[in-house]
């Protein structure tokens, strides 16, 4: 490794350049201006490790003045891809991933042990399941009255409900303030809804 | 070959980082939380900055995140009143906390079983995950608003910062301050190392390290400058601190040398911290991105991929991603 620099180099186009805190630093030159500030006799390995890379720029040579750091010939480290960013439709946790399958029960932990009384538990869950969603479609289209928390009672057009029953889309949402024709009921704000079948 | 630093960007955010926590090393690597302003902490995963998922749910903007060690668990903290716990596995919410004002922070016991919160109505609580319905334990004494909380010495104390200056050393089954520290300017962050219980507080331009025991002051560096937030390396070789001027400064520890800065932030950076492998660090900033950044720059890890100047002539260009140059 090239020892500190204890005066100042010249650089290809003949102007001091230091080399401060791993920057080097030069008069201001043009923007599009790559001068090349490599140290005249060193040898350095054509190649290195990366953190050996940076370790040999950076010296420790302190310094005070107006000087302005230049563009350097430094090869961005290259990257295999982007981190992937968020999916618009879903709220992400893939129930599919290895760490969701090792960590997460395939079904809503029961109350009752192993054997016949899991088996009762488990015919009354998917009942009680398929009800509730038969009560969803039969819902549709029809005027519905929603209980909320405080104290707020609406009643609205059911259209259709999101996969995660996290939300209800609804039209002509009656309201203290009017009627809204088109909106999205969050439904962890309500507390109950009823319907004439 | 000297090569320049290439951040990952985590884009999705609609609004600034304001808080960001690691999760500990688990068998499916580790994990990271980011919380935002716009009310939907993320889940990410700690060494790609793929997004897992978001948390969905909270009505406020989400002032503070915080993982358990083995990413089972998740907790957020909102202006919604009220601090959630979170299946971090699923992605549903587990418990809300209703609190009677702006909630800023949150943190996990090491056994997962307790959760600190504290925020703008200067009480510290500790609720019994066990025992939800549970009153919390209270702990007042701060004279304004609660900025973080920690858990340390073993979960036996607790360290708060808040705006009236103070940071405080409780003990968590007297309820008492156990010490006090008074500051010109409140302080804008901490962190707790519990390998060498080393604490990291930063203050206006200022990065200063403390004993956690006994609060004693080991070293402060001043940044050029003001700081909000910075992390030790888990070796305890070099820091890194972000702060107004949207660059990450990286200092030696032993020398308290700036070794490096890096540009790329397009706005204040608020977060920092090194992943618990210490190989990467992650920055939040007002720009609403999350930048993950290499420790040891040119490495192969994570989506870095070290390329030697002989593979580059002859590597087929298609399975790398070349950065171009992009001018702030």
């Amino acid at each position: 490794m090239s020892p500190p620099l204890s005066r100042p180099r010249r650089s290809k186009c003949g102007r001091e350049a230091r080399r401060i805190n791993g920057r080097a630093y030069g008069p201001r030159q043009e923007p599009d201006a790559r001068a090349y500030l490599g140290p005249r006799n060193a040898a350095v390995p054509s190649v290195l490790p990366g953190w050996f890379g940076e370790a040999a720029c950076v010296l420790s040579t302190h310094f005070s003045g107006s000087w302005y750091p230049v563009a350097m010939h430094k090869v961005p480290v290259n990257v295999l891809r982007l981190p992937r960013g968020p999916d618009p439709n879903s709220r992400g946790f893939d129930p599919n991933s290895t760490r969701f399958i090792a960590l997460c029960p395939t079904s809503i932990p029961a109350s009752a042990g192993e054997g016949v009384g899991l088996e009762e538990e488990q015919r009354c869950r998917s009942e009680l399941r398929e009800r509730f969603l038969r009560t969803l479609i039969k819902m549709t289209n029809k005027p519905v009255n929603f209980d909320m928390y405080e104290g707020v009672q609406v009643q609205a057009k059911f259209g259709a409900s999101d996969i995660d029953v996290l939300n209800f889309q609804v039209s002509e949402l009656q309201t203290p303030i009017g009627v809204q024709k088109e909106a999205l009921l969050r439904c962890q704000d309500m507390i109950s809804f009823s319907f004439d079948v | 070959m000297a090569m320049r630093q290439t951040p990952l960007t985590c884009s999705g955010h609609t609004r600034p980082v304001v808080d960001l926590a690691f999760s500990g090393i688990t068998p499916y690597g580790y994990f990271l939380i980011s919380a935002c302003k716009d009310g939907k902490p993320m889940l990410r995963q700690g060494d790609t900055g793929d997004w897992i998922g978001t948390f969905l749910g909270h009505k406020g903007a989400v002032w503070g995140a915080t993982l358990n060690k083995e990413a089972t668990k998740a907790a957020t903290a909102a202006a919604d009143f009220s601090a959630k716990v979170w299946d971090a596995v699923t992605g549903e919410e587990v418990l809300t906390l209703a609190h009677k004002h702006i909630v800023k922070t949150v943190d996990f016991t090491q056994d997962s079983n307790s959760l600190l919160t504290g925020g703008n109505d200067k009480m510290l609580r500790i609720y019994d995950l066990n025992k939800p319905e549970a009153e919390p334990q209270e702990i007042s004494g701060h004279t304004s608003a609660i900025k973080k909380a920690l858990w340390c010495n073993n979960d036996q104390q607790i360290l708060s910062a808040a705006d009236d200056k103070t940071i405080r050393l409780w003990d968590k089954t007297s309820s008492e301050a156990v010490k006090t520290l008074t500051f010109d300017v409140a302080v804008s962050s901490m962190e707790y190392i519990p390998d060498g219980e080393i604490l990291v507080i930063t203050y206006g331009k200022t990065v200063a390290f403390y004993n956690a025991h006994s609060l004693e002051l080991i070293k402060t560096v001043d940044a050029p400058t003001s700081i909000h937030s910075a992390s030790l390396h888990p070796d305890k070789d070099f820091f890194v601190a972000g702060g107004d001027d949207f660059k990450l400064y990286k200092y030696d520890y032993t020398t308290k040398e700036e070794m490096e800065s890096y540009k790329g932030h397009f706005g204040p950076v608020h977060c920092v911290r090194f992943s618990p492998d210490g190989e990467l660090y992650a920055s939040g900033s007002e720009d609403g991105t999350l930048r993950l950044w290499q420790t040891a720059v040119g490495k192969t890890y994570g989506l870095w991929k070290c390329v030697l100047p002989d593979e580059l002539a002859s590597e087929n260009s298609d399975t790398l991603y070349c950065p171009t140059e992009i001018k702030a």
